[in-house]
């Protein structure tokens, strides 16, 4: 048999013809070289309402390196314009650059409440479907401008949006630390809730600057992750402290991190998380939710003991008793909030529609019952 | 030369017979090309909650006719109707060959749109049609035993990674948001649904085939395993995304993108995209394959939808400015007319087989031999010697005593 009648008989062939196709043609055509490629790490987005404009903020992340150089430098760059859209600000800052933005490394986007007030559809979905940008990347707000808040330098890394990302993936449900990525955001926003929550940043600067060897470095800062923005079309508030921290366990995904139960008497148990189950479910217009969360003992202060306790002192087990009945109680002043806010942030309007049905009206929050229930089992840590 | 692989399995099969694990490969790469790439979007767009109840009520529908497809393909329909020139059936497969044709039209067109979302950004339409075509027109030229070897290569290798993209799936998930099952009026949830006739009855070609058997019940598997992967997508589609997942354009694709992996390794999307274009192009050409027999059925040649098929696909490149604008197009009036065109043709094409079986019993019992469960000699087969599978070669003799007569009169 011929050699060229083999080929076009053999399936290696059309196996061949696709691989071709694809090594030739995927996202080659087109399309600029890494080295044209400005690698964007985080983005920001305000919206000016005065000048009915967005100013969009990127910070890019540059690693040069020379032949028989060991090491890489890595440079971050913040850079702002405006535009009449997303795209058209994001092009305005591909120009400064002097490279095209590219989003698909980006993991962090930053959202100022007046973006939040606009259709969020219409705020995302150019990002992810014409820039790329993943779906996993994580949405944070805060008490300052993205243009501010991105090009702060911090302690322990030079850029934000890294310093971001790291934290709020390696501590979810810290504190109140939340993780809201653009899919949950979109996802929560079509739903009968319409609201959602997001980390709300703020900064202030670090009370003593690092030193190296130059000396002392100027203007570094902190930032706090342990407030949450919560939200609708329309309205927005910021939760802190406690109510942050349940509201966190709430809604992440994995939660890390220690609970702490104070005595009015004085004495302090602190417990650890190791595991976490949360599951909610309507019954008509009640709603039930059941947190069910993991917990050995870390530490505890000021307590009259003769011995070092454990997870199986009768103390221990009724300290827990006490802090599970006090985060319900917090989940119940949630509730409270976002009846008075009339933002349904907690999800129960979604959870009354799966049972009431399309009969549910859309302003019913009020007429929702919320019953939530929070235990801790103390465990040993292996 | 042929080459027996053991008893009664032959490398080289006659021409239009495959195996059943090959059909049931070509019946799950039908599936997931098809019906959990662009579909769920579309269906999500005017479902929401009920989308996966949607797809519930047009799976149930899809194995109906495709059990009855099967039926058609083990009494030897296509053989009965093709020998008894029945003109009917001539008409019955230029219509197929018509509808067939406007579905891969049609998906061709939810192919170029998540293409250039996902693979090819800011490149013209047209090129990707024109790329997409070469390897489609070069399997479906070639014909049915190169898409099925094809199916039954690859298909297995790319639902392990789409499988591997599902186990490993790791994001915020509800499936609460599967509920209510009817978000809309009970009339207007069915009234709906023939919206989407453009995914059914992808597997209507198959009744031009043979299938030859292997032991295990590969076709029944391959249904299975098809229905319970679509509709498990479909719901963690939804339970994902929620009424959020309208804005995806590949469902498969996306998913690959929470693969836990990807927050250690990067984006992990081009593991399913990878699938579904391979996936994508056996499934076109098992279409273009359909259109071409139909034709061939309907005129004697099928050299004009050859030239027809691709030539539709680059007119709508050429005259539609957006690949989108058809897709929507397709579930528009459009999509009621291919509900028709995909449950009519399978009934009429069952009802004509019906009253041809009666009417010509002698010749059906002819076609049947193989299934009576007759003695076959034990003489081993002689496969190499003549290119000519056996138990086709015996069957051979039986319908060439039956043919003037219409009775059967077995040779010795």
């Amino acid at each position: 048999m011929k050699f060229s009648t083999y080929v076009l008989r053999s399936k290696w062939a059309v196996i061949g013809l696709v691989a071709l196709f694809l090594i030739v043609f995927a996202r080659t055509v087109n399309s600029p070289s890494l080295t044209k490629s400005a690698i964007i790490i985080g983005i920001g987005i305000d919206f000016l309402e005065d000048e009915r404009q967005f100013e969009v903020t990127a910070q890019s992340v540059l690693m040069a390196s020379s032949a028989g150089e060991t090491s890489s430098q890595t440079t971050y760059e913040t850079y702002t314009d405006k535009g009449n859209t997303i795209s058209g600000a994001l092009d305005a800052i591909s120009q400064k650059m002097g490279l095209t933005a590219s989003l698909s490394h980006c993991e962090v986007v930053f959202l100022t409440r007046s973006a939040l007030k606009l259709d969020h559809l219409q705020l995302i979905y150019p990002l992810t479907g014409m820039y790329s940008l993943r779906e996993q990347a994580i949405v944070v707000s805060g008490d300052r401008k993205p243009s501010e808040l991105m090009a702060l330098r911090i302690g322990t890394t030079i850029s934000a949006p890294y310093f971001l990302q790291s934290a709020i993936l390696n501590q979810e449900g810290t504190d109140g630390m939340i993780r809201t990525t653009t899919k949950d955001l979109l996802a929560r926003s079509l739903s009968r809730s319409q609201a959602t929550a997001i980390p709300y940043i703020s900064a202030k600067k670090m009370p003593s600057q690092p030193m190296d060897q130059q000396g002392e470095q100027k203007d570094n800062f902190e930032l706090d992750l342990s407030k949450i923005l919560v939200f609708d079309h329309s309205k927005s508030s910021v939760v802190e402290n406690d109510l942050a921290e349940i509201l966190a366990i709430y809604l992440s995904e994995a939660t890390y991190g220690s609970l702490n139960y104070l005595y009015e008497s004085g004495e302090t148990v602190e417990f650890r998380i190791l595991d976490k189950q949360v599951s909610s479910k309507a019954k008509g217009r009640t709603v039930s939710a059941k947190i069910q969360l993991a917990v050995d003992l870390l530490d505890f202060q000021h307590i009259p003991a003769d011995k070092p306790l454990t997870g199986a002192d009768a103390f221990i087990k009724d300290t827990a008793k006490k802090l599970g009945e006090e985060l319900s109680s917090k989940l119940v002043k949630l509730f409270e909030l976002s009846k008075e806010l009339n933002v349904d942030f907690l999800g129960l309007k979604a959870k009354a529609y799966q049972s009431v049905g399309r009969d549910l009206e859309e302003d019913c929050l009020a007429t929702l019952t919320f019953v939530p229930t929070v235990t801790l089992s103390v465990k040993e840590a292996s | 030369m042929k080459v027996t692989l053991r008893h009664g399995l032959y490398k080289n099969l006659p021409t239009d017979t495959v195996y059943n694990s090959q059909a049931a490969c070509l019946i799950l790469t039908l599936g997931l090309a098809f019906k959990v790439s662009a579909a769920p979007g579309v269906v999500c767009d005017a479902y929401g909650s009920s989308t996966l109840w949607a797809y519930i009520a047009l799976a149930v529908l899809e194995l109906a006719i495709t059990i009855g497809l099967f039926m058609l393909i083990t009494r030897r329909a296509d053989d009965l109707l093709r020998l008894t020139s029945d003109k009917a059936y001539k008409l019955v497969n230029f219509f197929v060959s018509i509808w067939l044709t406007a579905k891969g039209v049609f998906y061709f067109s939810y192919c170029v749109s998540y293409l250039t979302h996902e693979l090819f950004g800011g490149v013209e339409p047209s090129l990707v049609y024109v790329l997409f075509v070469a390897p489609v027109a070069y399997l479906g030229i070639k014909g049915i035993r190169s898409i099925s070897r094809t199916a039954e290569i690859i298909t297995p290798l790319m639902f392990l990674l789409v499988l591997f993209n599902l186990i490993f799936l790791k994001t915020n998930i509800d499936f609460g948001r599967n509920l209510p099952v009817f978000s809309m009026p009970e009339k207007d949830f069915f009234a709906g649904l023939p919206r989407y006739g453009l995914w059914l009855t992808d597997a209507f070609p198959l009744v031009y085939l043979r299938i030859k058997n292997k032991r295990m019940p590969y076709i029944s598997m391959g249904l299975g395993l098809t229905a319970l992967t679509v509709l498990v997508v479909v719901m963690l589609g939804v339970a994902v995304y929620g009424e959020s997942l309208k804005t995806v354009s590949d469902l498969l694709v996306h998913m690959a993108g929470f693969n836990m992996l990807s927050l250690q390794i990067g984006r992990m999307e081009w593991t399913n995209l990878f699938g579904v274009i391979a996936f994508s192009i056996i499934s076109l050409a098992f279409l273009f394959f359909g259109a071409n027999s139909a034709f061939e059925r309907a005129t004697g040649s099928s050299l004009a939808t050859k030239i027809i098929f691709p030539v539709a696909v680059a007119a709508v490149a050429i005259f539609v400015p957006s690949a989108q604008s058809v897709a929507d197009f397709s579930v528009g009036k459009a999509g009621y007319a291919l509900f028709a065109m995909a449950t009519g043709l399978p009934l009429f094409t069952m009802g004509l087989f019906l009253v041809k079986k009666r009417r010509h019993s002698g010749l059906y019992r002819a076609l049947d031999a193989e299934y009576k469960g007759r003695t076959i000699s034990t003489t081993p087969p002689d496969s190499l010697a003549d290119n000519i599978m056996y138990s086709f070669k015996e069957e051979a003799k039986r319908e060439m005593s039956a043919l003037p007569t219409g009775e059967l009169k077995e040779e010795k």
